[in-house]
């Protein structure tokens, strides 16, 4: 009678064994999922508010993106930050259009700036480039004394800035 | 949905962080390579919309009082002088200088050796130079003389006769008679239009 009833708990363990596997990758998924929900839910104070506050935030920085098409406003723009910082924009000029990646929601414009002016006064204008509303990234510069006759190079006070920069902008269709 | 959002701000926060040269945003503060299902922690949810304010409110009026008079720490050469050689180079001896009518002068003996003939077509006279070049009454020749080999003079063809030509240079005249070597002549009328005396 023992050896009937051991053979028959073998069959059944036998037969049930794939069915125990699969439980338990099923209770450890679900442990998993229970952590995940703990953690969440530790997580979730201050959440609805916290995602507001960022919709917000990128509706306002979208308002800042430069359209790629509007290229009278675009260089009027440079032309515009010669007062508040106090030099001389001698040329502003929108040149290539990078769309980005296909994941990307942004695309950029690049501008070739060539700016005059003393030397504080263009770290000045680096300065308004970064902290105008657009975003605006330099990408390179060279800075050379102004071509003045008869002023040795050390001793000018007036400096040409070239420098191209890379803008953030909304992507054309 | 809140993943997504974090992601475009993580977009803008990189553009400054790669190339911002006076705020750099520390991109290891973002954590956001999490599962989807999972809320960003609290910790790291601030630390964006922290980033998201520093990104909006950039303005720093104390850089700007740093900056003052500050000096170019920048260092230019100064191209070098030439260097001016020991031995002493001698001037050029300065060009003669003629009035109009010598550098006319000068022209018409030149061009009188050129002319191979004259030639009348229909009343109009024409002057032939070697190598078939012909002139007509009105026009304007671009002219060198040895004499002064830097500059070059615009002579006008005045008139044209049988016995000789007028050139003209500015306001300065001088008739130029035919010379008797010219090696010919013809006269054309409209008749003779059509077959042309080559041979006179």
């Amino acid at each position: 009678m023992a050896g009937f009833v051991a053979i028959l708990m073998l069959g059944i363990a036998y037969v049930r064994s794939s069915t125990i596997a699969e439980q338990e990758v099923r209770w450890q998924s679900m442990t998993r999922q229970i952590a995940v929900m703990d953690a969440n839910v530790r997580h979730a104070h201050g959440l609805q508010e916290q995602v507001e506050q960022l919709e917000a935030s990128l509706q306002q920085m979208e308002t800042q993106l430069f359209d790629p098409d509007a290229r009278a406003l675009n260089t009027n723009f440079f032309y515009q930050l010669e007062r508040d910082a106090n030099v001389r924009v001698v040329q502003a000029r929108q040149g290539s259009y990078q769309a980005g990646s296909n994941s990307s929601h942004y695309a950029s414009v690049e501008f070739v700036l060539v700016v005059e002016g003393d030397f504080a006064s263009l770290l000045g204008f680096m300065h308004k480039l970064h902290s105008v509303d657009a975003f605006i990234a330099p990408n390179r510069w060279d800075l050379q004394p102004a071509t003045r006759r008869g002023v040795d190079a050390n001793h000018a006070s007036l400096y040409t800035l070239g420098l191209t920069v890379r803008v953030l902008a909304r992507k054309t269709t | 949905m809140n993943i997504r959002l974090f992601r475009n701000l993580l977009i803008i926060v990189s553009w400054f962080s790669c190339h911002s040269l006076v705020v750099a945003v520390p991109m290891a503060e973002f954590q956001l390579n999490v599962r989807a299902d999972t809320v960003l922690s609290i910790d790291n949810r601030l630390t964006v919309l922290s980033v998201a304010e520093r990104i909006l409110n950039r303005d720093d009026s104390q850089f700007i009082k740093l900056l003052g008079d500050l000096p170019n720490p920048f260092l230019y050469e100064s191209r070098p002088a030439p260097v001016k050689p020991d031995i002493e180079v001698p001037e050029p001896e300065p060009e003669p200088s003629f009035s109009e009518q010598e550098v006319l002068a000068q022209i018409a003996a030149t061009l009188s050796v050129r002319i191979t003939g004259s030639l009348e077509r229909a009343g109009n006279y024409f002057v032939q130079l070697s190598g078939g070049e012909l002139l007509r009454t009105g026009n304007r020749l671009p002219v060198r003389i040895p004499t002064l080999s830097d500059e070059a003079f615009i002579i006008d063809i005045i008139s044209i006769s049988p016995t000789g030509l007028v050139l003209g240079l500015g306001e300065s005249r001088i008739a130029l008679p035919m010379a008797t070597g010219a090696r010919g002549g013809a006269r054309l009328t409209p008749a003779d239009e059509a077959a042309p005396n080559r041979d006179p």
